[in-house]
């Protein structure tokens, strides 16, 4: 069964294969911690076979705020750095079992998903965005993100701040 | 101030035209295709004006003859033409005076024709600077470690290498400050300026012995805070801004001044770039815009900082973009425009997301 499409952000992601999207926003796991915890919209594993697992955990947004419009820019990419983390911090949590029936809440490849190994891709697509608004953003969420790209050890180039037209070209909605 | 400019076959610009221009204004482009050329073709125009002055007997068509010859330093005059083209090279600038908004702009013409040797400017001018109206050419290069050898090498040997922007501006240097404080508008950004450069540089005359006599002697000292050291111990952008200081402290930048940089971001940190852009726009404020800049620049960062300046303070930066041989022109008021700088950023931009997403 594949995973119907999941319209974010004016944005029709997918559809995935079977067991390759967790849409944490419409998942119990994350129905249960909601409270309080920002949370991207999904992870993804565009490709079961690539060695290491390859899994992008996307956010989607229809605008931003202006890099000159501080503060509001900056809590903006606040905002985005703590949904990305916070979905790859529950991702482990689930995988570790550390909440009850946790692992059960994933997708099935992704219960057997070496996430030790595995390649994360950190992406905020932004439906609209011309490319060269892009550029400060992906300057600044990749300085936003450093401290946890270092601490997880994840490549240095793991931040992707893209539009809807790159997001298509790369396979990640319209599919 | 300079309204518009018209330029055919000028060295590689083989046709140019900008209008309405302002207070600042940006011109960009690749290597080779012509930056410099115009500031200077334009700093060699106003000087023929700026120079007429007092008993000089040259006239300004005889004075531009040899400010192309020690500017562009070519074997003859014809050399400025545009290689293979048929016509002649022609500039026509309008010049008008923010003072009398209401007196309409007056030209200054010359022509150069094919194969035409010293003496053949075709000079025709109805226009006039004030005695206040200076122009000034910055340099790429920093002058104030070089200051002493463009003007021996310049003044006394008479050689080429350093060309007339260098020698003017050595003078122009060398002139005593004449007041201690800048104007109101410019205090707070200059010392944000120096604050990024980490100190200032000073000028001073010393007692050198020689053969058991002293003579005076000009040095460039670098001054942080109550410790100075020799010039050449400063950090280059230092001694670039000190350059500014200098013009502003000995009266040379005035109201009326024409200012003419090439490459402001040269051994500027992107921080002291933009502090030295606000200064810029502060000079524009201070001399209530009867001063105006032209800026030749390669970066991204002064770019993006005159758009800000232009977006914050609701201005118009008329800028010119050179594509080849192609010029185009824009407002940095009406947004970023589309050329190679912008580009580029974007180009690196998509390589790095091609490295996170491919």
């Amino acid at each position: 069964m594949n995973v119907g499409a999941i319209v974010e952000s004016g944005m029709s992601f997918g559809p995935y294969p079977q067991g390759h999207c967790f849409h944490i926003e419409s998942s119990r796991l994350y129905g249960r911690i909601a409270h309080g915890v920002k949370m991207a919209e999904m992870i993804v594993l565009p490709c079961a076979a690539a060695d290491p697992p390859r899994l992008w955990i996307i956010e989607a947004k229809s605008s931003t705020p202006r890099p000159e419009t501080q503060p509001s820019f900056d809590d903006f990419i606040c905002e985005i750095r703590d949904k990305l983390m916070n979905a790859l911090t529950l991702l482990i949590a689930a995988s570790l079992g550390r909440h009850e029936n946790g692992r059960d809440a994933l997708p099935e490849t992704f219960k057997t998903t070496d996430f030790a190994q595995a390649d994360f891709r950190l992406v905020l697509v932004i439906n609209g965005h011309q490319d060269a608004w892009c550029v400060p953003l992906q300057d600044a969420l990749s300085k936003a993100l450093h401290a946890a790209v270092r601490t997880w050890a994840l490549k240095r180039t793991s931040v992707a701040v893209i539009n809807d037209a790159t997001a298509r070209r790369y396979g990640l909605i319209d599919l | 101030m300079i309204e518009s400019v018209e330029l055919k076959n000028f060295g590689p610009i083989a046709d140019f035209a900008w209008r309405d221009l302002a207070p600042i204004n940006l011109v960009i482009g690749r290597n080779g295709t012509g930056k410099t050329f115009l500031l200077k073709a334009l700093y060699c125009a106003l000087r023929a004006l700026e120079e007429k002055r007092g008993d000089e007997p040259m006239s300004s068509g005889e004075i531009l003859d040899k400010k192309l010859f020690w500017t562009f330093q070519y074997d003859d005059l014809g050399d400025l033409v545009r290689s293979g083209s048929a016509a002649d090279l022609s500039a026509k600038i309008m010049l008008g005076s923010p003072m009398f908004p209401l007196e309409p702009a007056k030209p200054l013409v010359f022509s150069i024709p094919q194969n035409a040797k010293r003496g053949d400017v075709r000079f025709e001018n109805q226009a006039s600077r004030t005695p206040n109206g200076t122009s000034i050419f910055i340099p790429a290069k920093e002058v104030l470690s070089l200051h002493n050898v463009i003007l021996r090498t310049r003044q006394d040997l008479r050689l080429f290498g350093f060309d007339d922007t260098y020698l003017d501006l050595a003078e122009a240097l060398s002139h005593q400050p004449q007041v201690f404080d800048y104007p109101q508008a410019v205090v707070q950004p200059m010392s944000a300026l120096h604050e990024r450069v980490g100190g200032r540089v000073e000028y001073d005359f010393v007692m050198t012995p020689s053969q058991g006599v002293p003579i005076p002697q000009s040095v460039w000292r670098f001054r942080v805070g109550d410790r100075q050291h020799a010039i050449g111990l400063a950090a280059e952008g230092a001694r670039k801004l000190a350059v500014l200081d200098r013009l502003l402290r000995n009266g040379h930048l005035r109201r009326g001044s024409i200012l003419f940089i090439d490459e402001p971001e040269s051994t500027l940190h992107p921080e002291a770039i933009t502090a030295f852009l606000d200064v810029l726009y502060s000079l524009i404020e201070a001399f209530d815009g009867d001063i105006q800049i032209f800026l030749a620049s390669h970066s991204y960062f002064v770019v993006k900082k005159l758009y800000l300046i232009a977006q914050e303070n609701g201005i118009s930066i008329p800028v010119a973009m050179a594509e080849g041989d192609c010029w185009e022109t824009a407002d940095l008021k009406d947004g970023m425009p589309s050329n190679p700088i912008i580009d580029e950023s974007i180009r690196l931009y998509k390589e790095e997301v091609d490295l996170v997403l491919k």
